[in-house]
């Protein structure tokens, strides 16, 4: 798994590429908890995550978790369709506000 | 007039990819394997003599239709090279095409027929096979060369058949949501149809609150949990498992899967750990065990229970040891004369033992007062010891050609040394697979306590 990051306009855009799964979601967690110093508001670009299980996406739903306490959020952009399949299948667009494209996610946060 | 079918898996690499682990031929489509469709069709063209030819091991298709009693048709296997024609295949089985008019299917595809048409037009549509011939479907008449075997066209002009090539993973979901919801009435299709475009297969066990909506199919062994929502066009297959508060809808979950709780599965394949979407055919490969999952046909037996059997063995040796001996001299002597032991079955694939067994004997008077004090049970508790047998399991089955069928068809085989069967005291053997899979899905630690004391107490007091 690597994780970039990067701050747009107050909004951070953490791109996950690889695996998101058991093995390495305690690192996602780890990371997240030190962007979250910079900002409480995401966008997730998973373009190129090739697979996600559930213990990736119950850490992805932690750090939504952690955020919305501070009245922040995640959002999720340009999913490639593995992890869409996990996402729907367990109901996780229901939480999840999903763009397919990182640009309007941005954008999304500014209009609100 | 007879069939040879020629099972070439030459370019099936989808099928390989999505279902490796099973053959193309008896891939199910709506719960019913691929190639039993083309022997309802002969059947239904009454032919009675069916040549599967393969060009890999034919095992796995020879294991599932035997002889073809089941369908009313004498099957007989061959093999070929990988590399054989067609020609090439009817020349090896000439002796067997020789003699009457053969029709010859060839390579993979599914054949789109409605049985009850075909019923009415069997003379017409072999006298078109006959002329217009295409390499899947084509009839070879008697005295005919294998020259005149059409090995190019792939188009059939027949108003009553239609050839769909199923060349990929979409095709193989289209076809299946198609037949569900349009044309089961077309083909056989397995299961109990209570309702219409409604099938439901045996031991299938779903509370109140579960919700089926039609034109849906259930296979056999199937458990669903609380507040599941079978939606229209859904296809589960055998041995499936679903947690509470899923819902599915226009989706496969094929045999032997495990569906977890409070999903939403919409338009997507499940075999075993993969995730398949039926639109795109993406897939995904589920590492852990939450979501989705292969069902272990091994059913574990947790520890707890395994140390409890154990415990419970080693205390019922040490009580029947002294009388055991006591009797031993005795039983020496009606061995000679009944022999008892007999060979069982110890596992599902199938290894079998030579164990101690009273059944030769069973009136004989002290036999009975063996029986009444369960001191025929006391050789097989060392095997609960060994952790070759539980104390409570299936039932053991002797070694017998209808057991190894059994055996074939329970979702796994863990004998004991007492067994449900046994506690229900008047079984009948014509019986034994509906008792054995009630066990397979309902056994649980205190049931099988249960039927540890009751059949004790039977035979001590019945």
């Amino acid at each position: 798994m690597e994780i970039s990051f990067e701050m747009r306009e107050n909004v951070g855009v953490l791109k996950v590429s690889g695996r998101l799964d058991s093995y390495n979601s305690p690192e996602f967690k780890e990371k997240f908890t030190k962007y979250t110093e910079q900002t409480i508001n995401f966008v997730l670009d998973l373009s190129d995550l090739d697979f996600l299980d559930s213990t990736g996406l119950g850490s992805i739903v932690a750090c939504l978790k952690v955020v919305s306490e501070k009245d922040g959020d995640i959002r999720v952009a340009e999913m490639s369709e593995k992890p869409r399949m996990v996402f729907e299948i367990t109901r996780a667009y229901k939480i999840f506000e999903i763009f397919d494209n990182v640009d309007v996610a941005v954008m999304s946060y500014e209009a609100d | 007039m007879k069939c040879l079918i020629y099972t070439r898996i030459e370019g099936l690499l989808w099928s390989e990819d999505y279902f490796h682990k099973t053959n193309p031929y008896l891939l199910k489509i709506v719960n019913k394997p691929h190639l039993e469709y083309f022997i309802d069709f002969c059947s239904t063209l009454q032919i009675s003599e069916i040549r599967i030819v393969s060009n890999n091991a034919t095992n796995e298709i020879s294991d599932y239709f035997k002889d073809g009693k089941k369908w009313g048709v004498d099957i007989g296997y061959n093999i070929a090279r990988p590399e054989d024609s067609l020609k090439r295949v009817v020349l090896k089985n000439f002796s067997f095409c020789k003699d009457d008019d053969v029709l010859i299917i060839s390579d993979y595809f599914f054949l789109e027929y409605d049985i009850n048409a075909i019923l009415e037009v069997k003379a017409e549509i072999t006298d078109h096979l006959k002329t217009n011939k295409s390499k899947y479907l084509q009839i070879l008449e008697k005295g005919k060369s294998v020259k005149d075997i059409e090995e190019t066209k792939d188009f059939i002009d027949n108003p009553y058949l239609a050839i769909n090539k199923l060349s990929n993973i979409t095709d193989y979901f289209n076809l299946s949501m198609d037949i569900l919801s349009s044309k089961c009435c077309h083909y056989v299709l397995p299961g109990y149809s209570s309702e219409p475009r409604t099938y439901l297969g045996m031991n299938l066990s779903y509370p109140k609150s579960v919700t089926i909506d039609a034109p849906v199919m259930i296979g056999n062994n199937v458990r669903i949990g609380e507040m599941v929502g079978i939606g229209k066009n859904s296809i589960i297959g055998d041995n499936i498992i679903i947690g509470e508060l899923t819902n599915i809808s226009n989706s496969i979950i094929y045999s032997d899967s495990f569906v977890g709780s409070d999903l939403e599965i919409d338009n997507k394949i499940i075999y075993h750990n993969k995730l398949i979407s039926g639109k795109t055919g993406q897939v995904i490969i589920m590492d852990d065990d939450y979501l989705i999952s292969a069902i272990n046909k091994e059913k574990k037996v947790g520890r707890v229970q395994r140390t409890i059997h154990i415990l419970l063995a080693l205390i019922q040796i040490i009580l029947q040891t002294i009388p055991f001996l006591l009797i031993s001299p005795f039983l020496f002597l009606i061995h000679k004369k009944y022999n008892l032991t007999q060979i069982y079955y110890l596992s599902k694939d199938k290894k079998s033992r030579r164990m101690f067994s009273i059944d030769n004997a069973r009136k004989h008077p002290f036999i009975k007062l063996i029986k009444k004090l369960s001191l025929d049970k006391y050789p097989y508790l060392f095997f609960v010891l060994s952790g070759k047998l539980l104390l409570v399991g299936n039932k053991l089955f002797t070694i017998t050609r209808k057991h190894k069928e059994l055996l074939t068809n329970l979702p796994f085989y863990q004998p004991g040394v007492y067994s449900y069967w046994e506690s229900l005291n008047q079984g009948f053997s014509s019986e034994e697979e509906i008792h054995e899979l009630y066990y397979v899905n309902n056994n649980s630690f205190w049931g099988n306590i249960y039927i540890y004391c009751k059949i004790n107490f039977l035979r001590l007091f019945w």
